[in-house]
């Protein structure tokens, strides 16, 4: 603890004690990460002097540090034993044991830090984009799962189902489904064959349940009858093929493919949720309540001109997420950034204003890896 | 209650209404309201402190609330005000107050917000004591909406 001159004061330093009015109203706690707005502020009130702590480095960055490396370790397993297992397409290559331990590896990191694993799943990268999707879109299955109250054995299914979920795509040659330009109408016609290619080659093995391969089978059929390859409707859709749906098509639209760019994580929510005919509406809704109205990784302007990503959600306040600051209001770096939560007390006059379009968006990613 | 506590919630509540729930907004005439206030079904209250004290209500229909959580849920329907609507409409309230307390620290009343409340049902009556309360009404195209504001500057 050391006393700060206020006029020395700068973003990021951290209140080693409370701050109070002189009518003994409290101003600050503990432990709040000063902001320039709050900077402003204990100007204003007219104060000299305030206690701020030695390291800056606030607690929850320190446990995320630790934990980090081994959720990372976790999904490129993940990724890797996909690709070894279904590369070949052929099911008798799949260890079923293996898979559902997988399963069970998500489950555990969903458990341990969804917001380290949420970040995680929308940074990496991978050569081949069909295994980190079905790996996403296992996570992502299996947040909207719990969000659902699924029961365990109900949830291990629902990973299964999602692991698997593109099983007949390895039918497909992939030139087709990575390559950098649109499909014609005839690759069209093979990329949707690839649901009854995945219930044909795992149906055989007659080592899963009829929900798991309905959630294989049904993840590309839509509410209203629009999608493939039976253009069932509504109730006739399973509830794994709802789920794995929302999932796919959220991870889908966030990821960079050769043919597209990506969407911000913001856009591909408002693709889904400006769609109710085509999905399950129970089911957006518990994606939001998980996924939140600016999803991890959505790079966004406050109401102060500053510039933050989403890093963190805080369930039961979909608009008020946990940011790290990049830039201040000129568009300077901030150095280092600030991690604030939006749903302290003292940051809500604090608020989103609008998520950045994606060429800004890219541009600030750019600025904040080259601070890295 | 001075005037230039209310004219920054005029302008607040204009500009988020018109940006964040994508209408048209006017305003009727300003009026005195007394305590007990009895609102409509959907109430958020936030309270005000530091240099000025006191309370704001935002008042307005489960059917209107209802519409604006659908704009601000990127057109998700909403057919029950559910959890997701209700912190759609607590930060509706949240980001009006915000704003406003940001533009009174501009002219020189420096202050904090509290977090949203929200109050539901009919039969909700609010008691602010010793405070005079002026009503805002203001109309949109999803409904109307009164605010009211109750304010006092602080004993320094």
């Amino acid at each position: 603890m050391k006393p700060v001159q206020v006029s020395a004061l700068v973003p990021g330093m951290i209140l080693a004690k409370d701050v109070y009015q002189n009518n003994g109203i409290l101003l600050l706690n503990e432990d709040t990460v000063l902001t320039a707005e709050l900077i402003t502020k204990l100007k204003f009130w007219g104060f000299s002097e305030v206690e701020i702590q030695e390291t800056p480095i606030s607690l929850k960055d320190q446990e995320e540090a630790a934990i980090a490396p081994q959720i990372s370790a976790a999904h490129d397993r993940v990724v890797d034993i996909t690709e070894n297992m279904m590369s070949s397409g052929n099911a008798k290559d799949i260890d079923l044991n293996l898979l559902r331990g997988m399963v069970g590896d998500l489950d555990s990191q969903i458990e341990l830090n969804t917001n380290v694993l949420l970040n995680l799943s929308h940074i990496k990268t991978h050569d081949n984009y069909l295994f980190a999707h079905v790996t996403n879109v296992a996570i992502l299955a299996m947040i909207i799962g719990k969000e659902l109250k699924l029961s365990e054995p109900e949830l291990k299914d629902l990973g299964l189902s999602a692991l698997l979920h593109d099983f007949g795509m390895t039918r497909i040659n992939r030139d087709m489904y990575d390559k950098n330009k649109p499909l014609s109408p005839e690759e069209w016609l093979e990329i949707k064959r690839h649901p009854d290619y995945s219930l044909e080659l795992l149906k055989e093995s007659g080592s899963f349940s009829e929900a798991v391969l309905r959630g294989i089978h049904e993840h590309h059929e839509r509410i209203d009858g629009s999608g493939y390859p039976r253009g069932i409707k509504g109730a006739d859709i399973h509830l794994f093929g709802k789920i794995i749906a929302v999932a796919d098509v959220y991870d889908a639209c966030i990821s960079p493919r050769k043919h597209r760019r990506r969407m911000t994580p913001y856009d591909a929510l408002k693709n889904l949720l400006s769609q109710p005919n085509l999905f399950d509406i129970k089911i957006l809704k518990s994606f939001v309540a998980c996924m939140a109205i600016y999803p991890i990784g959505s790079l966004v302007k406050l109401n102060t001109g500053e510039i933050a990503k989403v890093i963190g959600i805080n369930q039961g306040a979909p608009f008020r997420p946990e940011i790290r600051i990049y830039l201040d209001q000129n568009g300077e770096p901030v150095q280092p950034p600030i991690r604030i939560n939006l749903f302290d007390g003292q940051y809500l006059q604090t608020y989103i204003q609008n998520t950045l379009e994606y060429e800004e968006s890219e541009k600030v990613l750019e600025i904040i890896e080259k601070n890295q | 209650m001075k005037v230039e506590f209310i004219n920054p919630f005029v302008s607040a509540a204009f500009m988020v209404l018109e940006k964040v729930g994508k209408t048209k907004v006017s305003k009727g005439e300003l009026s005195l309201a007394s305590s007990p206030i009895a609102g409509m079904d959907v109430n958020t209250i936030i309270g005000v402190t530091g240099d000025i004290l006191g309370q704001v209500i935002y008042s307005m229909t489960t059917d209107t609330a209802q519409k604006l959580a659908s704009v601000m849920l990127m057109g998700l329907p909403i057919s029950d005000f559910d959890e997701i609507a209700k912190s759609a409409i607590s930060e509706l309230g949240n980001i009006i107050t915000g704003n406003a307390a940001t533009e009174l620290g501009n002219n020189g009343y420096c202050c904090n917000i509290t977090p949203p409340s929200l109050f539901m049902g009919k039969e909700v009556k609010v008691s602010i004591k010793d405070l005079q309360i002026l009503v805002i009404p203001v109309k949109t195209d999803l409904g109307n909406i009164s605010i009211y504001v109750a304010l006092r500057e602080a004993d320094k």
